[in-house]
């Protein structure tokens, strides 16, 4: 029975991980028709990071960016949320959760006809950061609402200011801190979110404001298919290790 | 530095229209001890609010400190001392920390924080536990974390939330006889809600009795209990025996006595360890009464008389 438990969770994972491990190999072989024997090389990552450095740099400047804009739209959201009862918080804290449901691409039409006649804000990065922020929001304000629900938050701020706690003082001293495990949940979230968000991000970005997907797709289009490889190769060492990094850290603050 | 506290023609209006209090005036004297009991939704837990200043009373209704109006005066800047029901303690800080909460959100200076903190961690009987986080407490230890963090920055006023009662029976009885000992101790004004009278006469000095929102009756343990001046109050406080139209009485204004004008029928009598509890219906009576005595319990079913002593009875129209 444990025999079979390990062989099932050893499919599972070289379902997953193959095409992974298969694309990034393709990223370092001289030609992928030739296979192995073709032999390796790094020219194709060069190219990459030639070609698309730019996306890279600039997808981390919009995750960045965004999860600073979630935190402080997101958690004062939240905050309200989780004090106020009744039907009507209810029903906002519901629409506010609906963009999850909506596809990405209708999310970016809309944002198009609303914005799109504001300046040059459609050559301008920050565009990409509003499709970014509306879609990730719901997630940071989720998470925290969670946790503050989850902590009796309302009675604990009652015991802070019979202590004599003014509103600065409870909210960071009391809030804060005990939705923590929330807000670093929410983070984790919106970062990962945000750098791999490709559905409302395509129609948002133009040549000059592609994130990494969005250049990952456009390499896959137009590129060689070994380029495209590398490209996974990048994304993947780029990545994973920041996103374990801050898991790792997010869990040590939780505890 | 202990303060007297009035509520004056406070009421209280719900949004949904409910009303929690009717227009009541109540004093609190500087020093005193008062328990607020009553049952769930008679208005004892909103008069706390007011009196912490977590809810406002209606228009018209005034809340004074020591004879300033403080109305509109937010809980923080009351200071006042409170006691959550559940302890509402900050699970983000160990005990010392929540002890000195308080203190810390008033600028007292680190040193003289740890010296008061370690002061209340004394006096609450919760030395060595300073450093412990909230949840690798007992319910008897988070009971006293609570106190002693509304306590140490010195409150002139202390409102406690139905204290004990997350608590067993027997971890009660204890933190009560603590709790009365401290309160006496501190010669703080002391304001608590309480639902079971025992606790309320055992802690109180006064008992203001509320039921629907309105004070029924105010006084101490001795006279609401020997004097009530309802039905309502007579029955809240302990076994009210009716003896036929409005006259009550006590279990232990009752004795048995050959002479006795009550003739009744036992119907059961149970041990209470001291003494036993019997219950008997009167002859042509149709509501049962309650009487103690000592030794020898009669068997079910036998007969007896019952005297009562004719200053004991109670005249409580309906």
């Amino acid at each position: 029975m444990r025999l079979l438990a390990g062989l099932v969770t050893l499919l599972v994972a070289a379902f997953l991980l193959v095409p992974v491990l298969l694309s990034a190999l393709a990223g370092v072989t001289a030609n992928w028709f030739l296979g192995i024997a073709g032999g390796f090389t790094t020219r194709w990552i060069e190219r990459v990071w030639e070609l698309y450095a730019h996306t890279i740099a600039l997808s981390a400047w919009i995750a960045c960016c965004c999860l600073i804009a979630t935190l402080l739209l997101g958690v004062p959201a939240a905050y309200a949320l989780a004090r106020s009862e009744g039907r009507w918080p209810r029903l906002v804290e519901e629409l506010l959760t609906l963009p999850l449901a909506v596809p990405g691409l209708a999310t970016a039409l809309g944002l198009i006809l609303l914005w799109g006649a504001v300046g040059n804000i459609r050559t301008h990065w920050g565009f990409v950061l509003i499709g970014h922020i509306v879609f990730t929001l719901p997630f940071m304000l989720r998470a925290t609402l969670a946790a503050m629900r989850s902590t009796d938050l309302v009675t604990l701020e009652e015991a802070a200011r019979a202590c004599g706690a003014g509103f600065r003082q409870r909210f960071v001293g009391i809030v804060l801190p005990n939705a923590r495990r929330g807000i670093l949940a929410g983070s984790l979230m919106v970062v990962a979110l945000s750098l791999g968000e490709f559905n409302t991000t395509l129609l948002l970005a133009t040549p000059f404001t592609m994130t990494l997907p969005v250049g990952l797709a456009d390499s896959y289009a137009s590129m060689r298919l070994e380029i495209g490889s590398a490209f996974t190769l990048v994304f993947l060492l780029l990545v994973v290790p920041p996103m374990l990094l801050l898991q790792a850290v997010a869990d040590r603050v939780a505890r | 530095m202990s303060i007297s506290a009035r509520l004056e023609a406070c009421a209280r209006t719900f949004a949904d229209g409910t009303v929690g209090l009717h227009p009541t005036t109540l004093d609190f004297p500087a020093g005193s001890v008062t328990a607020l009991l009553g049952p769930s939704g008679c208005g004892k837990t909103t008069t706390l609010r007011l009196l912490a200043g977590l809810a406002a009373p209606d228009r018209g209704g005034r809340v004074l400190f020591d004879g300033q109006d403080v109305t509109r005066l937010p809980v923080e800047k009351r200071g006042i001392g409170m006691v959550f029901q559940g302890y509402a303690l900050f699970p983000n800080r160990d005990v010392a920390g929540n002890i000195g909460f308080g203190l810390e959100v008033r600028g007292v200076s680190r040193a003289e924080r740890d010296r008061r903190v370690a002061e209340m961690l004394r006096l609450t009987r919760l030395e060595g536990l300073a450093s412990r986080r909230i949840d690798q407490l007992s319910g008897g230890q988070r009971q006293r974390v609570a106190l002693a963090r509304a306590l140490a920055p010195a409150p002139g006023l202390l409102l406690l939330d139905e204290p004990f009662g997350a608590l067993d029976a027997r971890l009660r009885d204890t933190l009560r006889g603590e709790l009365a000992a401290l309160l006496e101790a501190l010669g703080v004004t002391a304001v608590f809600v309480t639902h079971d009278q025992a606790e309320a006469m055992a802690l109180g000095r006064r008992i203001v009795v509320m039921e629907a929102g309105r004070v029924a009756q105010t006084g101490t343990p001795e006279e609401v209990y020997r004097r009530p001046s309802t039905r309502f109050v007579g029955q809240f406080l302990g076994t009210l025996n009716h003896l036929g139209q409005d006259r009550f009485c006590r279990p232990e204004a009752l004795r048995v006595d050959p002479g006795g004008a009550i003739p009744a029928t036992v119907r059961a009598c149970f041990f209470e360890g001291g003494r036993y509890r019997v219950i008997a219906l009167p002859e042509g009576g149709d509501s049962e009464i309650t009487f103690e005595i000592a030794a020898s319990p009669p068997m079910p079913g036998s007969r007896l008389r019952l005297a009562v002593e004719a200053e004991a009875v109670l005249r409580l129209p309906a």
